[in-house]
Order: structure tokens, then C-alpha cells, then sequence
């Protein structure tokens, strides 16, 4: 094992949960990460926060890297040759086991004028969070195209950069892929409390100081954004005959089309349970276990990535939001409690007696009992009447799925 | 390690874990101040709940394979290196509630009240004692090895 020289490409989270894996199993393996980012171990999560400590904005100390004897490199990968990274500056650096953890892109239409100006900008790293509070500087108002996760938070941080916002959606509600109809109605009224937001509404062209909507409006606007969405980053995989269809496409080991290359994370296309096939899914706790599983697998410790499913924690101006899994689509069966005075939300949807979605609005406590449920593919059919109930709890979790995290040695 | 596990054939849901955890981790650490001058700014670290005659008083797994850790954006969610519990820094945490998305247990708990964060079983790291295990008048909470561990062994 000590001959194998491990390169990580990239350096959030599904890199840093690689590196943790492999150092504590293996002190001696040589570890190289090749980053473009100049600000490292930091959450992207984290970059539309402003009122938070130098200290919370790291992931990881920034001494990370160094104290787990990891080499690095700060520059782009272009390419892959036989078992060599190419680098943009020419040098190639050798592997014999390389980790693709190259994250996601922002999707930018190329069908809006004025896209590509100056004032149009994306939100995803450090890097364009920066830029955006330089330019936001002594800015009246922006405009946000697209009311997703990218969009909301994206929302929040102009507002408190003292812009006024405008959002303007394709769809007939926020969150469009992951909230239902009520749902989405209901958020959009508390979006619209602190925000103007236009749904069945797209931009036709940007100009310097305004926006032409779909409706024929014009918004004055000093600056956009997109934040539509993002796709995985598959161009290195492409250019090195690695197969990618919507993500690098990878094995329940998180390797790729070739041997000894692995991916993991927002770039990668893993095996959902619940759509029972790969897709990416570009959330942070998969590429956290994706991360740690191609650690293993790249040191020789065969473990499996059982699959992962879509789930997703956010706040709406103070309205706390959770969605699990395939939270927009039709069951079976559909247990709805929908308190429109307190605005809370609760669905579960069921499908062949098994939970497949929820949304949770308001009240998301206990949301990680229904995870599991879903996750362990729990037969709900003698307890179903309960997910509503006040009381519900573990306790309602049949004996035989409970966890042996539970279960105390005999004494 | 040791952890704290429940018996639910033993559990009455007395509630005396509850007020003990609470007095524990409250700043006088005395029962009547903790409920004078404390008491709605303090959540409690574990949940008692209750279904028909069944009860149980649940508190973090402390898990091996934590979903919690895994889904922390900001690092708050840690494994402690020195006693391998699951540990949360309320000085790092941003009250995202990814870590109340992924507990299977539900056992990670809003603080609202004081700050904007999560919390929960800290398996009472300031004291010798845990708080709850040592309230319970009927041995239906106990601090064990876990069923895990000796299945280690035996294998």
C-alpha cells in the first residue's frame, strides 16, 4: 500500500471526508489535491452567509491539509493521460489512484441577452460571493433568476447586503422540483413578505440597468443573478474518455468507466435507492459518504455505497424547510396536515406501504426519523395513522427496524 | 464506549430524566433556580415519548457511522477524538438543521430560544455522573456497551 499515489481533484467536502477516511486508517499514503480554489477547507454552503464568525465560515481548520501531509497543488486539471493529471501550467503530475471530486457548475441559459454582461453574476464559491459584495456596494436592487435553493439563499444574502430583491421563476412556485402545489403556494406568500417574486416568468434580456421579464415588464435592476440551478462538472471525465451522462458515472465503490479512478460528490452520478438508478444528486451529505467511501476503496478497503436519495434543509426568511426524497410526486397514498394559520405544512407520501417523500414546513423537528424510514425502507402499513399524530416518535418505529445503536449488550 | 440505552419494559415516563437533564445543563446547575430564572430557555437533551402504554426516554446514539457528522456544513457536528462521541460545537453551528434532516432517532433538538442552534446528549461531559441515567428510579435507563461491540468480539 505505501507505493499508491493517491490525487484528489477538488477540495470541498467530498475531498476533505476522502482525505479524513484514508489518514485514519492509512498515516503514509502519499495524498495530492490539485484545487482551483485559492480559499480552502471553507463551506460553499456557507458562502451567502454574512453575519458569521472567520471561524464557522471553515469546514475544517485551515491547517487541514497540511496537518494530514497532503501535498497540494493549486491549479486547474485539464486533463487525464494514461495515469498522469495534466495541469493547466503543463506539469503532470502521476497517480495511482485519482479521486475526480471536481463539485458542480452553475447552469447559465445561453438563450437570455445580455447573460454574459458584466452585471450578471453566479453564487456557488468564495470566489463569487466575493465579487458580488464588491459589486453590491452602494447598489440599489438586483434581480434573481430562479426561486431554488441557490435562488433563496442567494435572496437572503443581497438582502442583507441592503439591495432590493426581485425573483423571478419559471415555474407556478418556489422550489419547484421538490415542493407540491400547496406547498409551494405557501412559501411563495412568505417569500413575498420579504421579496418581490414573479412565478410563470422568465428574463428575455438583461441590459445595463433593467431587466425585460417574460410579461413584457422591465425590472431596473443594478445587478443579476443566476442561480438556476447546477449541474455536475463532468468536463475533465469527457475529455478523458471517462463515461458521464449528467455526472461522472460511477459503481457502488465510487469508481468510474476506468480503473483506479473514482469520483464522488456533485460531479458524480451514484445510484439512487429511490428512483432505484444513477443520477447525481448534489448534496452535501452524499458527497460527505460518497467521499469517505472512495477513501476507502482507493487504500483497498472494498466497501459499498449503498445509494443515497434527494433530501434538502433550508430556511425561508425565518421559515424552516425540509424535503426528503421524492417529496413532489404522487403515492399511493398522501398523509397531509396543513395548518395554514401557523404555517406548517406536513406531508408524507406513501407508496407500496413505504415512505418515499415528505416536505416539512414550520415544524421540521424529528425530521430525521422519516429519513431513516425512508432510507431503511421501513414497512409503514400497521403505523401510518401515526406519522401525524403529535407523539409520533421512534417509538413507532417496529421493533425489528430498529437500530442496534439502540440495543445495550445484555446485562 | 459506553452509552446510555433505555429499557422501555421498565420505563413509566416519570419524567424525572427529563427535569435532571435539564438542572444539568443549566447554568446554576440547582433545581429551583434552573426552573425560576432558566427554565423556557432550556431544552432538554433527550426525548421522552410515549405511545399507548409504551414509553421510552431517547437521547443520542452517539452512531459509529454518524449521519449528523456527514451532514454538517459548518464542522459543529464532530467526533470527539478523545472519547469518540458524537460532539457539537454550538460556537461553529449556523442553525442549518441538516443534522435534524439526517438523525434517525430525531434526538438532535432547536435551541431557538438562546441562539439559532442545534443540541443535544453531550453524555453530560461536564459532569462524572450521567445526569438521567442517575435519575431514573427503575433501571430503565442504564449506561452499557453496545450490542454492537460484542458482536465485534464474538466475530
Amino acid at each position: 500500500m505505501k507505493d499508491e499515489k493517491i490525487v484528489i481533484i477538488g477540495s470541498s467536502v467530498a475531498a476533505i471526508s476522502a482525505i479524513e477516511t484514508i489518514r485514519s486508517k492509512d498515516k503514509k499514503v502519499k495524498i495530492t489535491v490539485i484545487t482551483k480554489d485559492k480559499e480552502i477547507s471553507y463551506s460553499k454552503p456557507l458562502i451567502s452567509y454574512l453575519n458569521i464568525s472567520k471561524e464557522q465560515f471553515y469546514y475544517r481548520d485551515k491547517s487541514f491539509f497540511s496537518r494530514n501531509d497532503v501535498k497540494m497543488f493549486i491549479s486547474e486539471a485539464i486533463r487525464i493521460k494514461n495515469n498522469s493529471v495534466i495541469l493547466k501550467d503543463g506539469k503532470d503530475i502521476e497517480f495511482s489512484k485519482l479521486l475526480l471530486a471536481v463539485g458542480g457548475k452553475p447552469i447559465v441559459p445561453n438563450n437570455i441577452k445580455g447573460i454574459c454582461g458584466g452585471n450578471v453574476f453566479t453564487l456557488t464559491n468564495f470566489d463569487d460571493a466575493s465579487k458580488i459584495k464588491k459589486y453590491a456596494k452602494n447598489k440599489k436592487s438586483c434581480l434573481i433568476i430562479g426561486c431554488g435553493m441557490i435562488g433563496i439563499k442567494a435572496a437572503a444574502f443581497l438582502k442583507e447586503l441592503g439591495l432590493k430583491v426581485t425573483i423571478v421563476e419559471l415555474m407556478n412556485r418556489p422550489f419547484g422540483s421538490v415542493l407540491d402545489e400547496v406547498s409551494g403556494k405557501m412559501v411563495a406568500d412568505e417569500i413575498r413578505k420579504n421579496t418581490k417574486l414573479y412565478l410563470n416568468t422568465s428574463v428575455t434580456e438583461i441590459r445595463e440597468k433593467e431587466c425585460v421579464i417574460s410579461n413584457g415588464e422591465r425590472v431596473f435592476v443594478d445587478l443579476v443573478i443566476c442561480a438556476i440551478g447546477v449541474t455536475p462538472n463532468q468536463d475533465i471525465a469527457k475529455k478523458s474518455g471517462i463515461k458521464a451522462d449528467k455526472g461522472i458515472i460511477v459503481d457502488s465503490q465510487m469508481m468510474t468507466s476506468k480503473k483506479n479512478i473514482f469520483a464522488a460528490g456533485d460531479c458524480a452520478s451514484a445510484f439512487d435507492i429511490l428512483k432505484g438508478e444513477n443520477r447525481a444528486i448534489p448534496i452535501w451529505p452524499i458527497a460527505y459518504k460518497q467521499g469517505s467511501i472512495a477513501g476507502d476503496n482507493m487504500i483497498g478497503i472494498n466497501t459499498k455505497y449503498e445509494g443515497g436519495f434527494v433530501m434538502n434543509s433550508v430556511d425561508v426568511f425565518g421559515l424552516p424547510i425540509i424535503t426528503l426524497g421524492l417529496s413532489s410526486e404522487i403515492g399511493d397514498e398522501e398523509f397531509v396536515n396543513y395548518d395554514e394559520k401557523n404555517r406548517k405544512y406536513k406531508k408524507y407520501i406513501v407508496r407500496n406501504d413505504r415512505i418515499i417523500g415528505a416536505i416539512l414546513i414550520g415544524d421540521i423537528d424529528r425530521a430525521g426519523i422519516i429519513t431513516g424510514l425512508i432510507k431503511d425502507k421501513v414497512d409503514v402499513s400497521n403505523f401510518k395513522n401515526g406519522l401525524l399524530k403529535e407523539n409520533f416518535g421512534y417509538i413507532y418505529v417496529p421493533k425489528k427496524y430498529r437500530s442496534k445503536e439502540v440495543i445495550p449488550v445484555e446485562i | 464506549m459506553k452509552k446510555i440505552y433505555f429499557r422501555e419494559e421498565y420505563c413509566m415516563a416519570c419524567r424525572l430524566c427529563e427535569i435532571a437533564c435539564l438542572v444539568a445543563h443549566s447554568k446554576s446547575k440547582k433545581i429551583i433556580k434552573a426552573y425560576k430564572e432558566e427554565f423556557p430557555n432550556l431544552t432538554p437533551r433527550l426525548v421522552i415519548e410515549q405511545n399507548g402504554p409504551l414509553s421510552f426516554a431517547i437521547q443520542c446514539r452517539h452512531c459509529e457511522d454518524a449521519p449528523c457528522i456527514a451532514a454538517c456544513v459548518t464542522g459543529a457536528m464532530h467526533r470527539d477524538r478523545k472519547t469518540n462521541a458524537v460532539s457539537h460545537n454550538a460556537e461553529k453551528c449556523v442553525g442549518c438543521w441538516m443534522c435534524i434532516m439526517s438523525c434517525p432517532f430525531g434526538v438532535i433538538l432547536r435551541d431557538i430560544k438562546e441562539k439559532k442552534v442545534a443540541t443535544k446528549c453531550d453524555l453530560c461531559s461536564d459532569e462524572k455522573i450521567l445526569a438521567c441515567v442517575n435519575a431514573c428510579p427503575n433501571e430503565a435507563l442504564i449506561c452499557a456497551e453496545s450490542i454492537k461491540n460484542k458482536d465485534k468480539k464474538k466475530e
